[in-house]
């Protein structure tokens, strides 16, 4: 028996800010995140990047475990508690043992994996401080331990759609009755490391286009967005705000090269057909990257056959990062909830196959469903679907 | 009353040897895979349950430029998970709404290291892509999914040491609730620099195989290797003429909410886990047969682990069998909730409990229990637990049926 | 030098620097280095340019000098002997 699904709060870390606030004002009024990049030396010549503004340890951290925090986990924390309050919940009022927490990401923590290997090949040493900060589900640990959550948890890792995968681990526990609240999001951090392996791959763009003919490339971003989830009823019963409902739907995947994406569109457009036949808006997964953008382009013209729904691609905002989609998630809870469908930056219209991209400005319009699409290397597909509540 | 599941198909790569029957043999012959570390120059003196065998055999259907670029763990996993699909007798056909769930830690960070530090030296005048591919940890799901034809939800976990203990659990969940007619669940990690130093910075390593149990056990060995399992409801199996080998009565997932690395002192949540997952799966503590532990072989963790059993199973803990397979096989890390679930459910087929290996002397707290010393030994069994507990506090404990006949 | 060592040469480091499952002497002079012949895609390419440059010490400025540089082993070996000669 599966219950209806409520977001009730977001928590969002982006290069715009901190706060679902700024993240939402900023996309709509159609801002870049982009820009030169603060915390390290990017290579000669390499693009810009979409900068979260330094998160203050103290702001979020309780326990005296957490002096040792790590950014990836002090964003994922700082967007629980953001989401918290978003949705009107004292965090020391929980039940502890039914408030589940998903996390999604793709990398992890580069930095101090980066620092650790350093000091490992240049001396042989290894620091035991760093060293449980490395593993992918220090956010998880972190976070449980912060807000004394005891109940189902889990740490994923879905390349591009790391946030997606969360997001819909969450619900699906929150609707099975395994948890009265659940939050869910994704997190990832920019990386000189990454940011340089890609630079010389030739992957990146200054300005990243995305669905448009002439998309070149993506840029590196970093950030967290983490998702509220109650029943509709318990977000009824406390008079909650609730933002859009969120309907389970099943991930699945489809014939693709293990490391890239399918050159066929035709059975990514079949299978999402049915997901897109109502949809008022579409959140897509295109960061400029041009293998993806074509797949996707096709795939969701064919699935729209011709009605226009309004799509937007924020990781030309927002940069590109594994978990990205949770951000994308949000996006789309804030679209339903506002009947307004943000901007895609650097897209000059047409779009490939006649797509609806909203660009230059926000779209106003009845948003009662959207759907996040959820694309990943390796033909993964997660979606999300988002309706009015 | 929600369908049965049950396991169908098993695979398993480990330092033991390539497949199944090669773990079979070694934990009934108590043989310990725990040796020399070959595949990279160590940083300390710690050894390791290394896999020797170099996986070269080409199996499911990728393009050569995939398959020359997969990373180790991701080899291992295509392998045991083949194994799993063949063992299980699966058509084609099945493929389609098969859902992958896959646990690891680290992936192919052995190549990214190495990526690393040659670009860092300037061995490289570039980063190298090629090496990088594996670097994600949704890399293995991928290769499995595309290298067998498996198209249903996919997804990765990543809870330390008991990633693959949840990713069993989280395919048992969505067979049982109809999200997928069969499910894969697989788990995979391989040793590297990073993991190695890191848990030897820790000294959380023994410098000898690790021992389980005993009054002077010093600490983990680390292993690597990958091990998966078909799961499908009973119904699905017996109307393709399958064969369970086990059933998949329960589990349960508890956060302990403590500390990055320790475990709780008092087990709280690992006991919660136990408790919950014998609840899930409507089996009175009086009815398990064996316990297949954590056991990793440090002071803390199989002091507290004895204590969370002695709470659920009370006088009657003397007379429960209960070993680690660790002892043999070191601690897989990710990949060590599918090594012990395959254990264990090699275990209720073949009616033979695996030995808790290079025990010397039994702490004496606890000479009471039956840790099955340095042999297996036969014995009928019914219902059998596996226990995985992970850094920062993620236990997951998983309870397997004998199959019904 | 040798335009017959530098041809095994090269064919070597096809074979070795991307881990390819066939023996250097197998390789014909003349076959495509991408698109059927040997199977490669564009990962293999930024491989072979950092081999290629690493071993013969020259330089692969873009992607257009690239291209035809790497058309066939035939056309390597004579990209090679042209950059060495300035």
């Amino acid at each position: 028996m599966s219950v209806p699904v409520a977001v009730t709060g977001l928590g969002v870390l982006s290069a715009f800010g901190h706060g679902v606030d700024r993240f939402w004002a900023a996309l709509v009024a159609g801002e870049s995140g982009l820009g030169p990049i603060r915390r390290f030396t990017a290579p000669p010549g390499a693009g810009p990047a979409a900068e979260v503004p330094a998160v203050e340890a103290r702001a979020h951290v309780r326990s005296p475990l957490g002096r040792r925090i790590d950014r990836v986990s002090l964003f994922a924390l700082a967007a629980c508690r953001l989401a918290l309050l978003d949705a009107g919940l004292d965090p020391t009022e929980l039940p502890l043992a039914r408030t589940g927490l998903a996390l999604g990401s793709e990398f992890g923590n580069l930095d101090e994996t980066t620092t650790f290997l350093d000091r490992l090949f240049a001396r042989g040493a290894a620091n035991q401080l760093l060293f449980p900060n490395l593993v992918m589900n220090a956010p998880l640990s972190y976070t449980t331990i912060e807000l004394g959550l005891t109940g189902p948890s889990a740490m994923l890792s879905a390349g591009e759609v790391s946030g997606e995968a969360a997001v819909a681990w969450g619900a699906e526990l929150v609707a099975e009755g395994g948890a009265e609240v659940c939050l869910a999001g994704g997190v990832d951090e920019l990386g000189e490391v990454l940011h340089q392996a890609l630079h010389e791959a030739c992957l990146l763009s200054a300005t990243p286009r995305p669905l448009d003919p002439c998309a070149d490339g993506f840029a590196l971003g970093e950030g967290a967005a983490v998702l509220v989830l109650e029943s509709v009823a318990h977000a009824r019963a406390r008079g909650a705000r609730v933002y859009a409902r969120l309907v389970p739907v099943a991930g699945f995947a489809l014939p693709a090269p293990v490391h890239g994406w399918s050159r066929d569109s035709s059975p990514l457009a079949a299978r999402l057909a049915p997901l897109v036949a109502d949809a008022d808006a579409v959140v897509a997964a295109a960061s400029g990257e041009p293998e993806l953008d074509v797949l996707e382009a096709a795939a969701l013209a064919a699935a729209l056959g011709g009605r226009r729904a309004l799509v937007t691609a924020p990781r030309a905002a927002t940069g590109w990062f594994g978990a990205a989609g949770a951000l994308a998630a949000a996006t789309a809870a804030l679209a339903v909830a506002h009947d307004l469908v943000p901007p895609t930056l650097g897209h000059l219209p047409p779009a490939r196959h006649g797509l609806g991209v909203a660009a230059g400005r926000a779209r106003a319009a009845e948003v009662r469903v959207a759907v996040v699409d959820g694309l990943a290397r390796g033909g993964a597909c997660r979606p999300l679907r988002f309706e009015a509540p | 009353m929600a369908p049965a599941v049950v396991i169908t198909g098993l695979g398993a790569v480990t330092a033991l040897g390539g497949d199944v029957r090669a773990l079979a043999a070694g934990l009934a012959e108590g043989r310990c895979g725990i040796g020399r570390v070959a595949l990279f120059a160590p940083t300390g003196r710690a050894v390791a349950a290394e896999v020797r065998e170099e996986a070269s055999a080409v199996v499911g259907c990728l393009p050569p430029a995939t398959a020359r670029r997969l990373s180790r763990p991701d080899r291992f996993a295509l392998l045991a998970a083949a194994e799993a699909c063949r063992t299980a007798g699966l058509e084609p056909e099945f493929g389609r709404d098969a859902g992958v769930y896959v646990g690891t830690t680290t992936g192919g960070m052995l190549a990214t290291e190495e990526a690393y530090r040659r670009r860092r030296a300037g061995e490289d005048p570039r980063f190298r892509l090629s090496r990088l591919l594996g670097t994600p940890l949704a890399t293995a799901a991928a290769v499995v999914s595309q290298g067998l034809g498996l198209y249903g939800p996919r997804e990765t976990f990543s809870t330390a040491c008991s990633s693959s203990a949840l990713a069993v659990a989280m395919a048992a969940d969505a067979v049982r609730r109809g999200v997928v007619p069969l499910a894969l669940a697989v788990g995979t990690d391989g040793l590297c620099r990073l993991t190695y130093a890191g848990f030897d910075a820790l000294q959380a390593l023994d410098t000898e195989p690790c021992r389980p149990f005993d009054r002077d056990r010093r600490g983990l060995s680390l292993g690597e290797g990958a091990a998966a399992l078909v799961l499908e409801t009973d119904a699905h199996a017996r109307a393709r003429g399958a064969r369970p080998r086990a059933a998949v009565l329960g589990w349960a997932a508890t956060s302990d909410a403590h500390h990055v690395t320790a475990p709780h002192p008092d087990g709280a949540g690992a006991l919660a886990a136990l408790a919950g997952a014998l609840a899930d799966a409507r089996v009175p503590p009086d009815a398990v047969d064996y316990v297949n532990a954590h056991g990793s072989g440090t002071r803390q963790n199989d002091a507290v682990e004895i204590g969370v059993l002695r709470r659920v199973f009370g006088r009657r803990l003397a007379r429960l069998p209960v070993s680690s397979t660790k002892s043999q096989v070191g601690h897989c890390l990710g990949a060590a909730g599918a090594v012990e679930a395959v254990a264990t459910v090699l275990a209720l087929d073949d009616g033979l409990l695996p030995p808790t290996v290079n025990l010397r002397h039994l702490d004496p707290a606890w000479d009471d229990l039956d840790l099955v010393p340095e042999a297996g030994r036969r014995a009928p069994l019914g219902v059998a637990v596996s226990s995985s507990y992970g850094f920062g506090g993620h236990n997951v404990s998983l309870v397997f049926g004998r199959a019904a006949r | 030098m040798d335009t017959d060592r530098l041809r095994a040469e090269v064919k070597e480091l096809l074979v070795s620097g991307l881990r390819l499952d066939v023996r250097p002497a197998d390789i014909a002079d003349d076959t495509p280095i991408f698109g059927e012949g040997l199977g490669l895609d564009s990962i293999d390419a930024l491989e072979l340019v950092v081999l290629v440059e690493e071993r013969f010490r020259i330089s692969i400025p873009d992607e257009e000098v690239g291209k035809r540089a790497f058309a066939s082993v035939d056309a390597l070996v004579d990209f090679i002997l042209q950059e060495r000669a300035e």
